[in-house]
C-alpha cells in the first residue's frame, strides 16, 4: 500500500469529479422569451422561462428585469408578474426612439431576485423601429441603471444557453483531451529514454502509456460527439478541430498497427519508439495550430473564445482541475497494470 | 559540417541517381503509373471543376509518392548497409536521401503537373503559387516518407507498413498543400497564404529536426 497512494488518490479525486459535478446545480438562467421581436413605443408582455429558479414567497416581490446594452442603455421594466416559479410575465413600456438610426438593435434581458442572482438572456430581445431619433431615443434609454444587482446564495455553475446542463461534460471530454496529452507526453519521454538506453522496460512502459492514452483520445472523441449532438444538433460535423483529432486518432491506430505487425521485440520496440516521438511532434500543429487558424465550431478556436472568463467561473474550475489530475493518474495506474501484464507475457514466452 | 561531409553527401547522392538510372524500370514504371492513371481520370471525369482538379492532384501525388519512396531504403541491402555505416555517418545518410528523394518527387511533381495540364485541363491562375506548392508539398512529402521509409524498410513487411504509417503522417502536410495550391487555382481567397506557408515551413521545419534526431537511432538496427 506504501507505493500505492496516488491510485487511491486517483480513485478519490474520479468519486469527488462524478459526484460533485453532476450534482452541482445550475445557476438561474433565461430559457426562452416570447415574443423575440418587438417594436419601439409599444407595450409589450414578455413570457419569461426561466431554469432552476429559486422564486420564493420572500423574494416573489423583488423581481426586477431590465432591457440593456452595453450597459450604457439601459430600461426598467413596469412590472413583473410571477406566473408559477419557471414563468414571469414582464411588461416594459418601450420608448418611441431607439438610441440608434438602424431599423433593429438586439437588447439583453437581465431578471435579478434577492438571493437568486442575475439571469442574463445575452442579445436576445430584437426591437425594430421605423424612422428614429437617435438623440431622443439615447435619452429616453439613459433613465434607468443596473442598481443593487443581488449575488446568487450558495454553490452553482454558470448557466449558459444552449449549453445547459451539459456545460458539466467541461469535467469529462476537456479532461479526457489533457489527460491523453499529458500522457503522450510521458510516453515520448520514455521513447527518448528506450532509443538511448535499449532496455526493454522502457519500451513496455512507454507503448502502454501510448496505448492508454489513445484510449482516452478514443474517448474525448465520443464525450465530445455527445456534447455535439447536444448542442450543434449533430454527432459529427466536418469542422477543422474534429477533423485534426480524428487525424490524430488515425497516426496513433497506424502506431497500433505497427506494433502488432512487427513479430520481432527488438523490432518493434525500435521502430514503434521512433514511431511515436515523430508523431507526437507532428499532432501538436494537428490539434493545438491548425485550428485555431481557421473557421471552427470548436470552443477556442478560429476566433471562437475558450471556455474562459465567464463560461469557467471558480465553482467550475474546483471540479475541473481535479478531474484533470483524476483521469491522469488513472491513465498512469491503466498504463501501469498495461506494462506489468507486458513484462509478465514476456517473462512467459522466454520460458 | 566539414567539407567532407558536403563530399560524402554528394557522393551518396550520386550513387542514389546511378541506381535509379541504371535500373531503368523504376523510372518507367512511375513514368506509366502518372500517365496511365491520369488518363483514366480524365476518361472517366469529363469535366472537372478546379476543386476536384485540385483534390485528385494530391491524392495521385501521395499514392505516386508512396510507390515511388517505397523502394528509398528497401531496395538498400543489408551488407551494403553495413558497407556504408562504417564510410559515412547516419546524418550525412538520411540527408542525402533527403536531397534526393526531394528532388525525385519535385520532377514527379512536374510531371503530373505537365499530364493534368495535358490530359486534364489547366485551371491554374497563379502559377507561382502552385509551383510553390508543389515544391512545399515535394519537400514535406518527401521528408515524412524518406523517414518512413527506413522505418518501415528495417520492420521487414513494408509494403503494408508503408501506405499504413505514411498515409496518416502526411495528413497535415497535404492540407495546408491543398489550401496553398487552392489558391493558386482561385478556389480559395489568397488572404491566409503567407500564413499558410510560413505554417508548413515551421512543420517542415520540426519533421527535419526530429527525423535527424531519430535515424541515427533506427540505423543503427
Amino acid at each position: 500500500m506504501k507505493g500505492s497512494w496516488w491510485k487511491i488518490l486517483s480513485v478519490v479525486l474520479m468519486l469527488y469529479v462524478i459526484v460533485v459535478g453532476f450534482l452541482m446545480p445550475l445557476k438561474p438562467g433565461i430559457v426562452n422569451v416570447t415574443p423575440q421581436n418587438l417594436n419601439s413605443g409599444e407595450e409589450v408582455t414578455l413570457e419569461v422561462e426561466l431554469y432552476n429558479a429559486d422564486i420564493t414567497e420572500q423574494n416573489k416581490s423583488q423581481i426586477r428585469a431590465w432591457l440593456i446594452r452595453d450597459t450604457t442603455y439601459i430600461l426598467q421594466s413596469q412590472r413583473v408578474n410571477v406566473v408559477n416559479d419557471q414563468l414571469l410575465e414582464i411588461d416594459f413600456n418601450l420608448p418611441e426612439h431607439l438610441p440608434t438610426d438602424e431599423e433593429v438593435m438586439a437588447f439583453t434581458l437581465v431578471v435579478d431576485a434577492p438571493d437568486m442572482g442575475s439571469s442574463v438572456l445575452p442579445s436576445g430581445i430584437f426591437v425594430g423601429q421605423s424612422g428614429g431619433n437617435q438623440s431622443l431615443g439615447a435619452e429616453a434609454w439613459s433613465r434607468g441603471g443596473l442598481v443593487n444587482l443581488s449575488v446568487y446564495k450558495g454553490f452553482g455553475i454558470p448557466y449558459r444557453n444552449l449549453l445547459a446542463e451539459t456545460l458539466r461534460n467541461t469535467y469529462f471530454h476537456v479532461s479526457l483531451w489533457f489527460a491523453m496529452f499529458i500522457l503522450y507526453f510521458v510516453s515520448v519521454i520514455y521513447s527518448i529514454r528506450y532509443l538511448r538506453k535499449r532496455e526493454v522496460y522502457f519500451d513496455q512502459v512507454g507503448s502502454s502509456l501510448v496505448e492508454v492514452g489513445t484510449l482516452f483520445g478514443i474517448l474525448g472523441l465520443i464525450t465530445g460527439a455527445i456534447w455535439a449532438k447536444n448542442t450543434w444538433g449533430t454527432y459529427w460535423t466536418a469542422d477543422v478541430k474534429l477533423n485534426m483529432a480524428a487525424i490524430s486518432m488515425m497516426i496513433y491506430a497506424a502506431y497500433l498497427v505497427l506494433r502488432i505487425s512487427l513479430a520481432d521485440a527488438d523490432k518493434r520496440a525500435i521502430i514503434s519508439s521512433s514511431y511515436n516521438i515523430f508523431a507526437f511532434f507532428i499532432i501538436i500543429p494537428l490539434i493545438f495550430v491548425i485550428p485555431r487558424l481557421t473557421d471552427s465550431l470548436h470552443p477556442g478556436n478560429g476566433g471562437n473564445p475558450g471556455f474562459g472568463g465567464e463560461d469557467m467561473d471558480n465553482t467550475m474550475r474546483m471540479v475541473f482541475y481535479p478531474a484533470i489530475l483524476a483521469f491522469t493518474l488513472l491513465g498512469l495506474w491503466m498504463a501501469n497494470l498495461m506494462m506489468r501484464y507486458k513484462r509478465i507475457r514476456n517473462k512467459l514466452d522466454e520460458i | 559540417m566539414s567539407v567532407k561531409a558536403f563530399a560524402n553527401i554528394w557522393f551518396l547522392i550520386q550513387k542514389d541517381l546511378n541506381i535509379e538510372l541504371r535500373q531503368r524500370y523504376i523510372l518507367t514504371s512511375i513514368l506509366l503509373y502518372v500517365v496511365s492513371t491520369v488518363f483514366i481520370i480524365s476518361k472517366i471525369l469529363q469535366t472537372v471543376s478546379p476543386m476536384l482538379w485540385n483534390a485528385i492532384f494530391w491524392v495521385v501525388f501521395i499514392f505516386t509518392a508512396v510507390s515511388a519512396m517505397m523502394k528509398s531504403f528497401t531496395q538498400e541491402m543489408s551488407d551494403r548497409s553495413l558497407y556504408y555505416y562504417y564510410l559515412v555517418g547516419p546524418i550525412e545518410i538520411i540527408l542525402a536521401k533527403f536531397i534526393y528523394n526531394f528532388f525525385s518527387l519535385m520532377a514527379m511533381g512536374l510531371l503530373l503537373s505537365v499530364s493534368f495540364i495535358i490530359f486534364i485541363n489547366n485551371p491554374i491562375d497563379n502559377y507561382f503559387y502552385f509551383f510553390l506548392g508543389v515544391t512545399l508539398g515535394a519537400l514535406g512529402i518527401g521528408v515524412i516518407f524518406t523517414l518512413v521509409s527506413s522505418i518501415a524498410s528495417s520492420g521487414g513487411n513494408s509494403a503494408t507498413l508503408m501506405s499504413v504509417l505514411a498515409i496518416p503522417l502526411v495528413l497535415p502536410v497535404i492540407l495546408f498543400n491543398l489550401q496553398i495550391t487552392g489558391t493558386a487555382l482561385n478556389i480559395l481567397q489568397d488572404t491566409a497564404i503567407v500564413n499558410n506557408i510560413s505554417l508548413l515551413l515551421a512543420i517542415i521545419g520540426i519533421l527535419i529536426g526530429v527525423s535527424l534526431f531519430l535515424f541515427p537511432q533506427i540505423w543503427r538496427t
